[in-house]
């Protein structure tokens, strides 16, 4: 079961990107796209799960990191 | 204005794009490509199941979307460039205003909204760069807002 690595309105510590074994520059890239494509804001919170799942505040799910690098 | 089109050096480690994304319960995507003329990035109707590659699960809409980005379109690390792309695609040149003024009716019939987000990360120090005028007024005609993400690292 995944597990979340981050849950707060601010861009992705190093530490996501570490966990997801990406650089922070491919996770930036892809968390505003995930926001953008899902209808959210750049300051919209998300949240991310170590299995590349973002879902939004409420749990609905918008899209998957690795899909997006 | 905008930062200057020439490539500085804090410029030369930057990395920017843009998005443009027509949202509403009543989005017919194949209605806004149809006007617009380019395939988006993403579309997807409200209610409608999609997914967004191999990885997760389906996704459900829970409204229209029609969302295109510049990320994979336009290999510039300026951000003016991926913002004049973006207007290019509501006003494209020699069309005399018929575009804008089709988005608006549709947008007005559907009660859909207009959003601009765009991304920028730069070195340490580097200064964030701003929307030109010409960029902002036609989005603006589309009552688009524009949202930005802007960072250094």
């Amino acid at each position: 079961m995944a597990r979340i690595i981050w849950n707060r309105r601010e861009n992705p510590s190093e530490y996501v990107s570490d966990r997801l074994g990406i650089t922070r520059e491919q996770l930036g890239d892809a968390i505003h796209e995930i926001k953008a494509a899902g209808d959210l804001s750049p300051a919209d919170r998300v949240i991310i799960y170590d299995d590349g799942t973002v879902t939004d505040e409420r749990g609905d799910v918008l899209g998957n990191i690795y899909n997006e690098i | 204005m905008c930062s200057a089109t020439s490539t500085t050096k804090s410029e030369s480690r930057s990395r920017a794009f843009a998005t443009l994304r027509f949202a509403g319960d009543a989005l017919d995507p194949d209605e806004i490509s149809r006007v617009i003329k380019e395939q988006p990035t993403r579309a997807y109707r409200k209610g409608e199941k999609y997914r967004t590659g191999p990885h997760g699960p389906e996704i459900v809409g829970k409204t229209g979307v029609w969302y295109f980005s510049t990320r994979r379109k336009i290999p510039s690390r300026d951000l003016t460039d991926h913002l004049d792309a973006l207007v290019r695609l509501v006003s494209p040149f020699a069309d005399g205003g018929k575009r804008l003024t089709q988005l608006r009716d549709i947008m007005e019939r559907e009660n859909l909204k207009a959003h601009v987000t765009c991304f920028w990360r730069g070195p340490p120090g580097a200064g964030e760069p701003s929307i030109p005028t010409v960029v902002s007024e036609p989005l603006q005609r589309i009552s688009a807002d524009i949202q930005v993400d802007f960072a250094t690292e």
